[in-house]
């Protein structure tokens, strides 16, 4: 009934003040991180908060599980005020920031998620059960017992995933659940929130396209603090269908600034890297009437094309025509 | 019912009713949780076990230090001088009290706020943060643990300077002992919320701890008593509860002042616990909502 989340005009403006020694105050910085957003998150609905760093997104987060306060709107979590219920929101989310190191190193994982099962007023057997199960989940029955500090760092994740999971909150946040893993471990991650957690109620945050492709039900782009585009991935990728994307692959380095006199085309990436190759990615109205000026334009710069495809539009380039900022530094395709 | 997979427990999720609230969450401290916390807290400093036991002979060294400065200037054990200020000619006893008690005060102050501190460094300040009870339940939580160690370090520090010095203390004291230890030791709780606030909105107050540490050592009748303080500065001494505790402590000890005698300084304790403790609660809040406004819960 009032499962999920609802977020109504929330805003937030950080107010840093610079002192010299701790009182003299030197300047007075303002950060409008959140503009007054909206958005809801259904119970068995995954969303994904997408945006580029500074976006907002750790802020929304926090704000939804009362580590932030908000200066103005309104902040629901299964029916409690994140402002006026605290305690009782927290109850009812489980939630990741801040990766690995949040879980005590001198216990084991084991005594780990028994102690915050207590916390989260579990009785002791349930704590333990529960513990066992999520153990078992995580495949990590055999390390158990023994110290995080002895943990690699994929475990101890497991560990805080299975933190999250131990009072069986109704709603999950995660801010950048898999930043940092290794891809295998990513990939389990994902497919653990795809197949276990598709009940729950989880807002997550990601710099990965294609994780956010993979899960998301829905997703929020969030640009300097406000929604610019929402929709199930397919959705928000067919808006981008105005428009074809095209790579080439390039022998040589060119710069993007002639691309940009083509006519229909819109937006322009060049990447190269030291051994003389670039690549150049396009969005342009007509990919097949605009070719012969793109090679061209290759061509004039010294360049030579040694492959062109055209492209499935990501959720990057969905975010590049609304903002005309990318979201992700190159590492946004490698999963 | 919203479910990982198997699992037997009951999730209290029932269409909208959320978790937990089979019980209404506490408003101002979970005790049940405090508790937990302490237990957890024990454990954990329990794995350093060289940390442990260094700080279990610490007192021991930090009382010595005086007692060989009162034998080099008395020449002895006794000191008509220090009797006539004190009422105890011998001070060695006097000392060690001093020191029993003023143990629980140093634990007050640097303890819980260095337990945060510690959450802090450790990265598991947001997590603790995010348990459903009132933050200050955490502190109390530390403040627990602290009690069980720091008490640990003053049984030691108690029979070392029985054993040592072949101290005689009146048996029957215990109780008012007990007594008044407590309600000192409850209102240092009330003042170490207070000082957790503080580290949570200067993140890194040890400057500040260190003046307040020998501002309320320097006025609290540890080595002295508060009459050798210059008149203008006693007042100041006089609204700290080390200073009722450790007077009222040393009378049942060492004068056998009953519970009686002692009562006046049971009310003064009980009065201070409630200033302390209403203090320290505000103070806390108030340093809590100043910190998640400025979005800085588990920075350090
Ligand atoms: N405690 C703070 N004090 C002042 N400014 C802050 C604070 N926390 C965040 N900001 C600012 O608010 C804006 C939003 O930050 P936020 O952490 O929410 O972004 P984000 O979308 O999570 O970015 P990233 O992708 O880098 O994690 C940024 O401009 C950031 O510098
Ligand atoms: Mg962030």
């Amino acid at each position: 009934m009032n499962l999920g989340i609802k977020v109504h005009k929330l805003t937030k403006t950080y107010k840093s003040t610079k002192r010299k020694y701790g009182v003299i105050r030197v300047s007075r910085r303002e950060t409008k991180a959140l503009k007054g957003i909206d958005f809801t998150v259904k119970r068995g609905e995954i969303v994904g908060l997408l945006g580029p760093n500074g976006a907002g997104k750790t802020t929304t987060i926090k704000i939804l599980s009362t580590l932030v306060l908000p200066d103005s709107g309104e902040a629901i979590v299964n029916g409690y005020n994140v402002v006026s219920q605290p305690t009782e929101a927290r109850a009812t989310i489980g939630v990741i920031t801040g990766g690995e190191r949040s879980i005590y190193h001198k216990l084991s994982g084991r005594e780990n998620l028994i102690f915050f099962g207590r916390l989260y007023r579990l009785t002791r057997n349930e704590a333990k059960e529960r513990a066992d199960e999520l153990l078992g989940i995580m495949g990590l029955q055999e390390k158990a017992d023994i110290k995080v500090e002895d943990y690699s760092s994929g475990m101890r994740m497991k560990i805080v995933f299975a933190r999250s999971l131990i009072h069986d909150p109704p709603t999950l946040l995660y801010d950048e659940p898999t930043l940092g893993l290794d891809p295998g471990f990513a990939r389990e991650i994902r497919q653990l929130i795809r197949d276990k957690l598709h009940e729950k109620c989880i807002l997550l945050t990601t710099h990965y396209m294609n994780e956010a492709d993979f899960l998301c039900d829905r997703i929020e782009l969030l640009h300097e603090g406000q929604i610019v585009a929402s929709g199930t991935p397919t959705e928000l990728k067919r808006q981008t269908r105005a428009f074809d994307v095209l790579t080439l692959q390039i022998k040589g380095v060119v710069h993007a600034e002639p691309f940009k006199g083509i006519p229909g085309v819109s937006e322009v990436t060049v990447t190269s890297d030291a051994s003389d190759a670039s690549a150049v990615r396009v969005h342009v109205q007509n990919g097949a009437a605009a070719l012969r000026r793109l090679l061209d334009t290759v061509e004039s710069q010294g360049g030579k094309v040694l492959r062109f495809a055209f492209d499935e539009p990501t959720l990057d380039d969905v975010f590049i025509q609304k903002t005309g900022r990318r979201i992700a530094n190159g590492d946004s395709t490698e999963h | 019912m919203v479910t990982l997979q198997s699992t037997n427990i009951p999730l209290s999720v029932a269409d909208g009713e959320a978790a937990l609230l089979k019980v209404a969450p506490a408003r101002v401290i979970d005790f049940s949780a405090a508790l937990t916390i302490a237990r957890n807290s024990l454990r954990v400093s329990l794995r350093y076990p060289a940390n442990f036991i260094i700080w279990g002979v610490m007192p021991i060294l930090w009382l010595l230090p005086f007692v060989f400065t009162g034998i080099a200037f008395s020449g002895g054990i006794t000191s008509a001088q220090f009797g006539g200020q004190t009422g105890y000619a011998n001070f060695i006893p006097y000392l060690a009290l001093g020191w029993v008690v003023f143990s629980y005060v140093d634990s007050a102050i640097w303890g819980v706020g260095n337990t945060l501190r510690w959450y802090q460094f450790a990265g598991v300040l947001e997590p603790m943060f995010l348990i459903p009870a009132p933050r200050l339940s955490i502190l109390l939580g530390a403040a627990m643990a602290e009690l069980v160690t720091t008490s640990m370090s003053t049984i030691i520090l108690f029979g070392l300077s029985v054993l040592i010095f072949n101290l005689q203390f009146a048996l029957t004291a215990v109780l008012p002992i007990l007594l008044l230890l407590f309600l000192m030791i409850v209102a240092f709780t009330g003042f170490a919320f207070a000082f957790s606030g503080l580290i949570l909105v200067f993140k890194d107050p040890s400057v500040l701890t260190q003046f307040v540490h020998v501002v309320i050592y320097t006025l609290t009748p540890v080595n002295y008593s508060v009459s050798v303080l210059p008149s203008w500065v006693q007042p100041l001494s006089l609204i700290l509860p080390s200073t009722f505790a450790i007077i009222g402590i040393r009378e049942a000890a060492l004068a056998a002042a009953g519970i009686a005698l002692l009562w006046g300084d049971v009310m003064i304790l009980l009065l201070l616990v409630v200033i302390f403790w209403i203090t320290g609660i505000l103070v806390f809040r108030l340093a809590e909502w100043h910190t998640r406004k400025k979005g800085k819960m588990g920075a350090f």
